[in-house]
Order: C-alpha cells, then structure tokens, then sequence
C-alpha cells in the first residue's frame, strides 16, 4: 500500500537511498549514466593525464603564422641549392628515378614489381580536395527541415562516433584562439597553391585565385588521425614499408571529405585544405587537441598507436567543445631514448638529451622548445632510396603493440616513473633489434602474412573497450 | 578459452595440493607457498607476454618473455622444491655433528 511501508520495506529504501549517496558523491553514478567525458579523448590508458597546457613548451609571442611552401615538401630545391649548389637536387632526383627502375627490373627486396604496383595501388582512390568540402549531399534546408542543433558537448560526441565510424583512430577538438592556436593555421597553403590563408568577418567562407576566405566563426577544429600500420613500416625504407604511408593518406584524404559531408549534412558549415598537408600544422593541432605528444621525432607520438598516425583537421562552426593536452611522458622518455636518432641512416634527428628552442633551418617554425630535425638530409636519404624512409617511426618503442602486458607496464612506469626510462630503453633495444640503415623485417616475409588485419593495423590497440 | 582451460588446469592443481595438505602427506611452510605462488605468477606472466607479442607479430620479443619469466618460474619452483630438502640434509648433518659430539 502506498504510503504505508512495513519494517522490510523501510529498511530496504534506506539502505538504497544510502547506497545512491555514497554512488553520487564518489562519482560514480555520474560515470555510469554517461560513460564520455566531454573534454578528453575517451578509451584511454589511467596513465595519460590531461592537463591545460601541453608538455612541449611554447612561446606565443614568438609564433608566428608559417607558410607550408616554407617546409621541404615546398622548398627542397631551393634548400639544397643552398646547402650543396646547384644542380644537386636534379642529381638526387635522378638518382631516386635510376635506383627504382635498377632495382625493380634486379627484384631488390622491397622494390620488385610486385612492391611497386601494390604502392600505386595503395594511393588510388583519393578523392578531390576541396576548401569547402564535395557538398554532394543535401542540406536540412534542401530536405525542408530545421539544421541539426546541439549542446557543444552533445556536437562533439556524435562528430567523434561520425568520424571514428569513417576510419579515424582518435579525434579531438580545438577552439581557435587569435594569440595561441589561431597561429597554427597555415598563413599561406602548400607549393603549387601558396594561396593566403585569412579569417574574416563573413558570413560564408570563398576561394580566390590568391586567397581562402574563412568566417571568424569558424573557429572550432575537428583534429583526427588515421592509424598506419606497424607492421607494414617495419619494411622500410623500402617500397613494401612505405605502403601504409600511402595507404594512410588516401584514408585520411576519404575521411576527411566524409567529414565535410556529415556536417553539411547538418546544416553548419567546414573549412578543410584542398591540397595535401595543408590549412595548418597537423602536429601542432593534434598536440593542441590532447591526441598526443610532440617527441624526438619532431612528430607526435599518441597513446594508442605511438607514432604510426597521419592527421588531418578541418574548421567549422558547429561549436564543439575543446579537448585538453595530454602528458603520459612522452618528452620525458624522449630524453633518454635515442633509438629513433641512432637508428635513422641520415643522422637527421636530434641527439641532444634537452629539446631547444633553435631551428635546424627555415623549414622549421620558431617559437616552441623540440627536438627540430635536419629535414633536408632526411629528405636526401628519401631520394637515395627512392621512397620516404619511416625507420624512425618503425623503431619507436611506442609503435610496438602492448597485447603484451610487459608493454603497458613500461608504458605506465615511463609515464609516472621516468627514472627508470634509461633501464626501460635497454630493455626495449634488446627486445627489438634493429640494425641501421635496414628494414627490422624483410621486406619479401611481409607477402608471406595473408592473415594481416584489415589495412594492417589493429583498432583495438590503446586499451580500447566496446 | 586459452585463458579457461589454464584455470581449470590451476584449479585442479592447487585442490590436489590442498588435499595432500590436508591430509597430512604434504607439508608446506609459508615461504613454500609464497615461492609457489610466485613461480606460478611467473610462469602465467611469461605465457601472456609471449602470446601478446605473438599476436603483434614481434617473435623475438615473445621469446625473450617467455625466456626470461619462464626461467624466472623454473628458479623460483626449484627453490619451492629444494629449500625444504637443502634445510633438512643441513639440520640431519648439524644433528649428527651434535651426536657425534655428544659421544
């Protein structure tokens, strides 16, 4: 009878009205009724900590707005005009060109016939870059309904399932800042386009020949990675190893489009590069957005996948709510671990024990303390071999799978005990062998796994649950 | 199903262990079964290594595991094994000296 409890009844209503205090005050019935946190990158290790600012230190005031035809991807002929003369970019060019056709007609592992038409292969199929996205697909308003609409934690959740769905490993989210993160955007776009990247108060972004136009309310960044595969890499520098470089770019280019599409789907609006590695620097959004941390390589190295990622990001107005930068000690072990500097046949990466704030040269950005690397001799051993090298992400010890358990116990000590990173690093020096200047597996044993995962990569990696 | 068949084949060992305890046909000292327990953490330890690193593709990495935590194992069930016999030949030889002495 309502109203009336007998002896059990009321004893057992209290002692459930105690168990949901001591559940709301300890959080947990927080936690279960909803199981994201709206400003981290969910499925992550106890030992990656969010924090405000992030582990590579920045001066903003330094930082200015760099132009991408500034990197070697841009430069590399005039850098190398200026480092060795002239014609020694041809005579590098040359010789990438003669070495590929010489080894492929001697079937030199790793460049046979088979290596070249797989890494063809592997970059068919990239859709056309545009600033604005394909718009191929109708609007709310085209479909007679109101846009979608959403608190900016409600936004980030179903862009990140969206774009998790579409082949992103991890994603995160930055809210541009006019004196900090507004500076990672690219002030002029790659070579061949060398547009002006400019934000202005429009309503409607537009191109120029000369300009990208983006509206001041553009302002949030959708940062994703696409993972690559280890397993693949640990071929170079070979055509076998570099395949899921190019494998990785076409998916990223297909997800990013598949991005521009969901929101315009929505009824808002993106801004992404229409040329490859352009709009911003992918590192430093990605570092900016918590999805890793700036190491030796002078890339990011992510919780879940070490190095083996590509990024990308693209701007909308759909407001998102921003995610923190993480610290699991990347730097830190960084400083003890060389194995990417002793192991890279160009020497092109710092072996300093201290990150600087000092450029190896203008390909470089000024303005943040890093580990800057020689880009030029890198680029130089990429045209010796005829394709990108990848030795310093293979033998990275956070590229390894950690199925093992010993692999997340390293990782947890590296990342709340750094001074056991000296012991941690020979342990993983004798556990992964590798010898310079050759890919740690045969290229020619890759072919022999037909029981690879799909793209080579495991999407389980980095203590994922479903 | 690894994992459940290693259980059931523990569970069965460590009854069988504990009926000879109690039965009074084994005897074990508290550091026998702290070793034990450590050798056997050892050993499931070595096998998880040497499975996750095989299913990374990384052999020789799942061969030093295994080596290493496996042999580690070995050490710590031998000495569960021979501390109990090594203590009793020194005090059989310590008692007989004190016979002998005694005569």
């Amino acid at each position: 009878m309502p109203g009336s409890l007998n002896r059990r009844e009321f004893l057992k209503s209290v002692g459930l009205a105690g168990a949901g205090v001591t559940l709301a005050s300890s959080g947990v019935a927080e936690a279960a009724a909803s199981n994201n946190k709206p400003n981290e990158v969910p499925y992550r290790y106890w030992w990656v900590k969010y924090q405000d600012k992030p582990t590579i230190e920045i001066d903003w005031k330094q930082v200015q707005r760099f132009k991408e035809w500034k990197t070697t991807r841009g430069s590399l002929s005039e850098y190398r005009s200026d480092m060795y003369g002239e014609g020694f970019h041809k005579k590098l060019n040359d010789l990438s060109s003669r070495n590929k056709k010489n080894w492929e007609a001697n079937a030199v592992s790793g460049y046979t016939t088979k290596d070249v038409a797989f890494k063809a292969a592997a970059g068919y199929g990239r859709p056309t870059m545009t600033f604005m996205g394909p718009q191929k697909t109708s609007t709310p308003e085209e479909r007679g309904v109101p846009r979608y609409e959403g608190t900016p934690e409600e936004n980030s959740q179903i862009i990140r399932a969206a774009a998790r769905h579409l082949g992103a490993s991890s994603v995160g989210f930055v809210e541009l800042d006019t004196n900090t993160t507004m500076k990672l955007i690219y002030d002029e776009q790659p070579n061949g386009d060398k547009r002006k990247i400019r934000f202005e108060n429009i309503d409607v972004g537009y191109e120029t020949d000369d300009k990208l136009a983006i509206p001041d309310k553009a302002r949030y960044a959708i940062v994703f990675s696409v993972q690559m595969s280890g397993e693949t890499m640990q071929r170079g520098p070979t055509l076998t190893g570099s395949n899921t470089t190019g494998l990785s770019y076409t998916r990223l280019w297909l997800t990013l489009a598949q991005m521009h599409e969901f929101i315009h789907g929505l009824g808002w609006q993106s801004y992404g590069t229409p040329r490859s590695n352009g709009l911003g620097i992918y590192p430093a959004m990605a570092t900016m957005a918590g999805l890793g941390e700036m190491s030796r390589l002078n890339r990011v190295i992510t919780p879940q996948y070490g190095p083996m990622v590509r990024f990308t990001f693209l701007l909308t107005d759909l407001p998102l709510a921003p995610t923190k930068p993480i610290n699991f000690g990347v730097m830190e072990f960084c400083k003890h671990c060389k194995r990417c500097a002793d192991l890279c046949p160009s020497k092109s990466l710092s072996f300093d024990t201290e990150p600087s704030w000092e450029v190896q040269g203008q390909w470089n950005n000024p303005g943040h303390k890093a580990y800057f690397e020689n880009s030029v001799t890198c680029r130089n051993y990429w045209s010796q071999v005829g394709t990108n090298c990848g030795i310093c992400f293979a033998v990275c010890p956070y590229t390894m799978d950690d199925e093992a358990t010993i692999q997340k116990i390293w990782k947890a000590t590296a990342a709340t005990t750094p001074a056991f990173d000296s012991t941690v690093t020979r342990i993983q020096n004798a556990a992964f062998p590798a010898e310079l200047g050759k890919p740690i597996k045969s290229p020619e044993s890759w072919w022999e796994n037909e029981n690879m995962p799909e793209y080579g990569i495991n999407t389980m990696r980095g203590g994922r649950k479903l | 199903m690894f994992w459940f068949i290693i259980g059931i084949i523990l569970g069965c060992i460590l009854m069988w262990v504990i009926s000879q305890v109690r039965s009074g046909t084994f005897k074990a000292t508290w550091y026998q079964w702290v070793l034990g327990v450590l050798a056997v953490a050892s050993a499931l330890f070595g096998i998880q290594n040497y499975q996750g690193f095989i299913s990374g593709l990384e052999p020789i990495a799942a061969k030093y595991s295994l080596t290493l935590y496996g042999g580690i194992a070995v050490v710590l069930a031998l000495l569960t094994w021979l501390i109990p016999i090594l203590t009793r030949a020194i005090g059989n030889k310590k008692d007989k000296e004190v016979n002998n002495a005694a005569s």
